[in-house]
This record gives structure tokens, sequence and C-alpha cells, in this order.
């Protein structure tokens, strides 16, 4: 690699560290608000307190947080396990409807994401559905709009496959499950679990669908926050932003670590 | 699989036909492997090799004909169940495999017992000449190497034939050389049943036992080297297989069968003619380089011999060998080479000089 010397490459370096300050420095002020003493968001923060942290990792509030969690992963789990064949099917095949399917399961990523909520709320209602609002709806909801997540980056994947393995096993006696489980999962990989973390942040961090398809006591902790915020933007809710900030990072730290999705974002660090 | 026979062929295609739309990709082709023998598909790229190959395989299911593999067919047959070894031009190595993983795959999925896989991967990287190489993985080697793994993951399984889909072509010259070697050597020593495609007409000839010389779909001549060399079938088997000089000519009389008399400016000679050709009707004349020799102009004639006149424009110096472009009157470039012997002169540039060969290095094709 060639050293990073030269005008330009300062002017790159100046330009990544604007980025990052503009970025951290909004979650450095929220993290700091949290520790006030007074029951005001002022910054810099008077004097310093536990107490809005308390508050914070209250039932009140930790319940919510679990929700988003559980609600988060599974949705993870279920757009990722539905994105695979769609993915598989729109990659290796071409058949009458293709475009169709294409459109459908990339489309949420067009609409605005309050539309679809709407719809499916509306969608809900007029089924007599209505008795699924709270986890369940969520849960389609949530799916619906981060199968596009999914299907892309595990197309992508499948298509950054090196030519020809697949027929390779094939003709050293591996069956069609074989070939799958043995050669393109695994290689695959990486993909998946990008798609995956994806589709947890999307589910994690929305709440324009969450808002029509929550019921009382099954709320994700963004509605939480949304309805809370009612009461102004008190040092609490600085401390909940925190954790709520918490919660990814340490989820795509872990999957970075185990299982490398930085190889599929940035270039394999094993093949070719 | 049962045993061969020793009549039957290895692989026997017969009547093979695929079509893509409106374009045939194979059309209509048949040939016999003989146990043990090497046979090379050589063609210029879209000719079908790579398809016949890819049906062989079973990756690609003809449209008619049968394929039979020790005289069992096995056109119904999925890929994963016809026992037979594919190298692949760019070896499509498991890259999530160490080269030991790849190599016992094969046994692996036939369920070959662990000691057993263990011993066999062994002896084939020792044949390949990578013995302790099997905790390395692909992209650790070089691309030499890698070629003698997926060679190795090919053999391993021992199958019925060997496939070879250009194996050579992402290497450079002097590692393609020594590959053609090695891979010959080790499939005369093996004895193994090989089909090799490719569109280098050189390595055909070094490798093969016969090359079938395949153009639009279809088999254009199969023979052995000698034979695609000295008495090409068509005109493009002519051109394909190494230089060829034509020029053009007449044909005034069909004599005997399989050759005629051509015409070419004021005198007639006897030349073979292995398509029909009509009489008097124009036929281009070919001749190779190392055939042909040069005279300066207007010397008496050998009634046997064709005689071209034409001028010199460029001399490429080339060691053993001295090539002379010859422009002719009509426009055309011949090529004469002059062994570098110290004796024969090569002419000078701009020389009027006269191309002579004799009538039985010449072969008549008709113009298309």
């Amino acid at each position: 690699m060639r050293r990073a010397v030269g005008l330009p490459w300062q002017m790159l370096r100046g330009a990544v560290a604007l980025t990052y300050l503009f970025i951290f420095t909004p979650i450095v002020i929220t993290a700091l608000v949290s520790f006030n003493s007074i029951n005001q968001s002022k910054f810099p923060p008077v004097g310093f307190s536990m107490r809005w942290w308390d508050d914070a990792l209250s039932e009140r509030w930790l319940q919510p947080l679990w929700f988003s969690v559980q609600l988060a992963t599974l949705t993870a789990v279920i757009a990722t396990l539905l994105g695979l064949p769609l993915a598989f099917g729109l990659t290796r095949y071409k058949f009458p409807g293709r475009n169709i399917l294409v459109a459908l399961s990339l489309g949420p990523l067009a609409l605005p994401a309050l539309v679809t909520g709407i719809g499916i709320l509306q969608f809900f209602q007029t089924a007599g559905l209505a008795a699924l609002f709270g986890f369940p709806a969520l849960l389609i909801g949530h799916v619906v709009i981060c199968l596009p997540f999914s299907v892309r980056t595990i197309a992508i994947s499948l298509r950054a496959m090196p030519a020809k393995v697949e027929q390779a096993a094939a003709n050293l006696g591996a069956r069609p499950a074989r070939v799958f489980l043995e050669i393109t999962l695994p290689l695959i990989r990486s993909g998946l679990f990008a798609g995956a973390i994806f589709c947890f942040i999307q589910s994690f961090t929305d709440y324009s669908v969450s808002l029509f398809l929550s019921r009382a006591g099954m709320q994700p902790i963004s509605i939480a926050i949304l309805s809370y915020i009612d009461y102004g933007f008190t040092p609490t809710l600085a401390a909940v932003a925190v954790l709520t900030l918490v919660v990814p990072l340490v989820l795509i730290a872990a999957v970075q670590h185990f299982f490398g999705i930085g190889d599929f974002l940035y270039g394999a660090r094993d093949s070719g | 699989m049962e045993r061969a026979t020793v009549d039957e062929p290895a692989v026997a295609v017969s009547g093979v036909r695929k079509t893509y739309g409106e374009v045939a990709a194979v059309d209509g082709i048949d040939f016999e492997v003989r146990p043990g023998e090497f046979l090379t598909l050589l063609g210029p790229s879209g000719c079908g090799k790579t398809t016949t190959l890819n049906i062989i395989a079973g990756f690609i299911q003809p449209d008619r004909g049968s394929i039979r593999l020790n005289g069992q067919s096995v056109e119904a047959l999925p890929p994963f169940r016809r026992d037979i070894g594919l190298v692949f031009q760019d070896y499509a190595l498991f890259p999530h495999m160490s080269v030991g993983q790849n190599v016992a795959f094969g046994l692996r999925m036939r369920g070959v017992p662990k000691p057993e896989i263990a011993q066999r991967v062994e002896e084939a990287l020792e044949l390949v000449r990578l013995g302790g190489r099997a905790e390395r993985k692909p992209t650790e080697l070089s691309g030499g190497q890698r070629q003698r793994v997926a060679l190795a993951r090919a053999l391993v399984i021992r199958p019925t034939v060997l496939l070879l889909d250009e194996p050579l072509s992402n290497l450079d010259l002097k590692l393609r050389e020594e590959m053609r070697l090695e891979i010959t050597t080790l499939q005369r020593r093996l004895g193994i049943t090989t089909v090799l495609v490719t569109h280098d007409q050189g390595e055909a000839l070094v490798v093969s036992d016969r090359i079938a010389v395949m153009r639009n779909g279809r088999i254009e001549q199969l023979g052995n080297a000698e034979a695609v060399y000295e008495r090409p079938a068509t005109h493009f088997v002519a051109e394909f297989i190494g230089t060829m000089n034509f020029v053009r000519g007449q044909a005034m009389r069909v004599s005997a069968e399989g050759s005629c008399i051509v015409g070419f400016d004021d005198h007639g000679v006897a030349v073979a003619a292995p398509q029909p050709v009509a009489g008097s009707r124009e036929v281009e004349i070919a001749f190779r380089p190392e055939r042909a020799a040069l005279r300066t102009a207007g010397a008496a004639r050998e009634p046997t011999q064709l005689a071209v006149p034409g001028t010199v424009r460029r001399r490429v110096y080339l060691g053993t060998l001295v090539q002379s472009h010859v422009e002719t009157v009509h426009g055309r470039t011949i090529i004469v080479e002059t062994v570098n012997d110290g004796i024969r002169q090569p002419p000078n540039i701009g020389e009027a000089v006269e191309v002579i060969v004799k009538g039985s290095d010449c072969i008549a094709y008709p113009v298309s």
C-alpha cells in the first residue's frame, strides 16, 4: 500500500475528522447532559448526578428497550430467512413475474416508511386483524420494511461468489443440498450477517411504522421515547437515548468480532 | 460403475445437438474417446467446444444425442452422479477450504472413510508435487500451484474421464509450457482418459493423441496432430492450425478421388483435394511456409512445382528460421521459412522472387 502523504491525503483526513466530529459531538453532548443535577437538559451540565440514570434503568424504560431488542432480533432472523430464498431465486433464475417480485421485495425501500405503516394499519383493520396490534403486527411491519435490506445484501454476496465453485462441487459428487450447505452458505455468510445487522438496526431505530402498530405495553423503545418527549427533553431521556445507542453498537461489534461483516462491506479478506 | 471392456470407448458422444434460440451451439457431433486416450476439442471461441464439455459433465442438457461413459448412458444422470473429474479454467477452488479440504471434498461426498481420505489426499498432492501444502489456503498459492490443486482434486476421485477446460489459459507462457508437459506426463502415467478443451492450437498439437477441430458447433476434422497439420480436411482447419499460405488458382481437371489438377497463372500441377471441387471453378491452394522455397524470378520451373511470383516485403528473423514475407502480384502475402543453416541465403527486401512449392505439398479447397 502507498504511504498516505501529500495534500490530497491531508484533505481527506480533514474531511474524515470533520465528519466524525459532526456525528459524535451531539452524542457526546447528549451523554453529558444526562449527568445534570437539575431536571433540565443544560449543556454544559449543571453539577453532577446519577439519578436520571436510575430513572433510565428502571422498568419503565428497560421494558420497551428489551421489547425492541426482541422485536429487532426476530425481525432480522425472519427477514434473513425470507431474504435468502428470495435473493437466490432473483439472482439465479429467470422466471415469469420476476420483475414483479423484484419490485415487491425492493418496494418498501422506495416508499416512505410512514406510508407503509399506514398501509399495514389499514390492512389489519379492514381485514379484522386488529387483535394483531402489538408484537405480531410490529413484527410483520418490520419484516416488510427490512426485507429489501436482506434481499439486497444477500443478492450482492451471491453475485460476488467465485464463479463455478458450485458446479465444481456438483462435479465432485455433491448433491444440490450439500452444495448449498458446504459451498454456497459459507461463501455468502458475511453477506447474511451484514443483511441481518442492517435489518436489526432498521427495526431497532424505526418509529414511523411502529407508530401505527404498537399498543399499550407492547411498545418499542423508539415509540416510548417519542411519547415521553411530549414532556420535554429531560436528562432522563438523554440517558435513555445513550442506552438505545449502546445496544446496536455492542451488537455490531460482537458480530464483527465473531463473523467479520467488514469482509462483506469493504471487500473480502480471503477470496480470490 | 462397471469396468469397461477392451473395445468399449471410455467416452462416446453421438448425435449431440444443443441450440440456444436460433443458434446451434453444438450442431450434431459424434466422437469417441478410447480408454487412456488424450483427446482435444480445439477451436475458436464460440465453436461449441466448452458447451460439449459441459454436456459431457452434465451441466448442460443436450436437445438431442447421447453420451455414454464406459458404455453406460449418462444423459439422465445429474452432474453429481457422473463420476467425471473436471478442471475448470479458473480452477474454481473452494476459497473457504484449505488445499487438503479442497482435494478431500470429492472423497467426502463419496463417503470414503476418513483414514483413507487422508491417505489419498496426501498421495494426490504428492502426485502434483504439492506434498506438505495441505494446510494452505488456495489464496496463498501461485497460479500454477492452484492449477495443480485443481488437478489433484479432480484426479483423487479416480474418475472415469478427466475433463480439462482451458486449464492453462490463465498462466503465463513459461508456466504454461511447464504445466503442459506436467499434465501430459501425468496423464500418460495414470493412463487416464482425458478430454481437453482449448483454443490454443500449439497446445493441442503437443499434448493430444487426437484432435477434434471444431467450428460453428461441428467437428471439421478429427485426427492426430500430424493428420490435422499435414492434411487439413477443410479450409478452416488449414487456416486454424499453424501458419498456412493461400493462393487463388483454378481447378482444371478433377482427376482421381481426393486430388485434382489446379492451374495457376500459366501452369498446372496435381494437388490433393480433400473436399470435392468442381472443374473450372476457383480454388484456394494452401501450403505451409516450411514447404516452400524462394529463388530468383524467371528460372525454369519443374513440372511438378507451383511457382508464385512476388516481391520480398519483410524479413523476420526467428533464430533457427528466417521468414520472408512475399507479396504476390495479386496482393496476397506468402510466408516462406528458410532454415538458418548458413548455406541458403534469404533474399533481400525488395527483391523480385518466385515462391516454389511442390504440388504434393499443396492442398486445394473449394472457394466458399
